[in-house]
């Protein structure tokens, strides 16, 4: 199977993404509904594109957090406080843990950084530059799914409010 | 009738009606079902209203082809991309009608909806991560956050064009490391 006038990855990149213009869009649709192989090219952009759309991040705001419980998401939440070395058992009937990271004074407005380090390397996990955080609560909630498994169980969280302030650890050793 | 047949095989059978009806539009189904889901996918963001799209417009595809009313492959996939496009309307239309209680829910029930091809959460975290800051940030706001090029290139204040390239060498990367066999990821 092959296909005279194959469309490239980047048209299908910028078509996915909303960046063709209605002509061209319509054009690369015609063509999509008539070919296999590039629309089998653009399967790969949707699905890669969809993973990305539907992941919960590492980090999420209280907003993103109501309107999960709100679909019906099982969710448990497991407070921590600054400095805490906490002991964290994934239960099997929970499909996401929030690990609420507590004790912080966040003005409304303000910058959090959030890093994530493996306790036994001090090798990075992830990094958040403009982290989501619950100013009313004072705390930052690190979304934990039962597929991290797969990663470094004990980690380090560091919080950092405001630029030059000192971080707030956590230390979160997990039990999947 | 063999499932590779090409369109105007299919087309013919199915207006001819007889023995071959069945197979050729189960043929003609499995060809466009595919094809039609990605067109309702890209423009409603959604896995079951996707579906939607694929019944809606197979019903009417089918219907067309028993009545004789398309017979030329090229009018096939004309036919086809005009029926995707009413469907889309027709369902944007009713979403609007229903009233939803609010985005938000709709965005969160989409974070935990079942995409069709399942990517582990830690796979997906691990390439991201592979990724450089820059590109990762422009695949997390197109893509997760759903912000227009002009929008991505204002909060990371680079052009638009930049953006653009940036956004296709990212998604081939993330899909090649999504691909690859375990010792290979990043």
């Amino acid at each position: 199977m092959s296909c005279a006038s194959a469309l490239s990855w980047e048209t299908l990149v910028d078509w996915w993404a909303g960046d063709l213009d209605d002509a061209a869009g319509s054009s690369v649709e015609e063509h999509l509904l008539g070919c296999d192989v590039c629309s089998g090219v653009a399967g790969r952009v949707a699905a890669t594109a969809e993973a990305v759309r539907t992941m919960v991040p590492p980090v999420v705001g209280p907003d993103r957090l109501a309107g999960l419980v709100r679909a019906g998401v099982r969710i448990l939440e497991n407070p921590i406080a600054p400095g805490q070395i906490n002991d964290f058992h994934f239960p099997r009937n929970t499909d996401l843990a929030v690990h609420v990271l507590g004790g912080l004074v966040i003005p409304a407005g303000a910058r959090v950084e959030v890093t994530l380090r493996s306790l036994a390397t001090g090798n990075l996990l992830g990094h958040v530059e403009d982290a989501p955080f619950d100013a009313r609560r004072g705390a930052v909630y690190l979304a934990c799914q039962r597929d991290y498994a797969q990663l470094d169980h004990d980690l380090v969280a560091e919080v950092r409010v405001g630029k030059d302030e000192p971080a707030t650890e956590y230390t979160i050793l997990h039990h999947f | 009738m063999k499932a590779e047949a090409p369109d105007g095989a299919l087309l013919a059978a199915i207006a001819l009606g007889g023995a071959g009806l069945r197979e050729a539009e189960r043929a003609l189904c499995r060809r466009y079902a595919p094809r039609i889901r990605l067109y309702g996918l890209r423009h409603l963001r959604d896995e079951e209203r996707a579906r939607d799209v694929v019944q809606t417009v197979l019903l009417g595809v089918l219907q067309a082809a028993r009545e004789g009313r398309v017979r030329e492959p090229e009018q096939l996939v004309r036919f086809v991309l005009g029926t995707c496009r009413n469907a889309v309307l027709r369902l944007r239309e009713l979403d609007r009608r229903a009233e939803p209680a609010s985005n938000e829910v709709l965005v969160a029930a989409a974070g935990m909806e079942t995409p069709r091809d399942p990517v582990n959460a830690a796979v997906l975290l691990r390439c991201l991560g592979s990724l450089g800051d820059r590109a990762r940030r422009v695949v997390e706001l197109s893509f997760h956050e759903e912000l227009e090029s002009d929008e991505v290139a204002e909060r990371l204040e680079i052009t638009r064009g930049n953006v653009r390239v940036i956004r296709h060498r990212a998604l081939a990367a993330l899909r090649a490391c999504l691909d690859a066999p375990v010792r290979e990821r990043a």
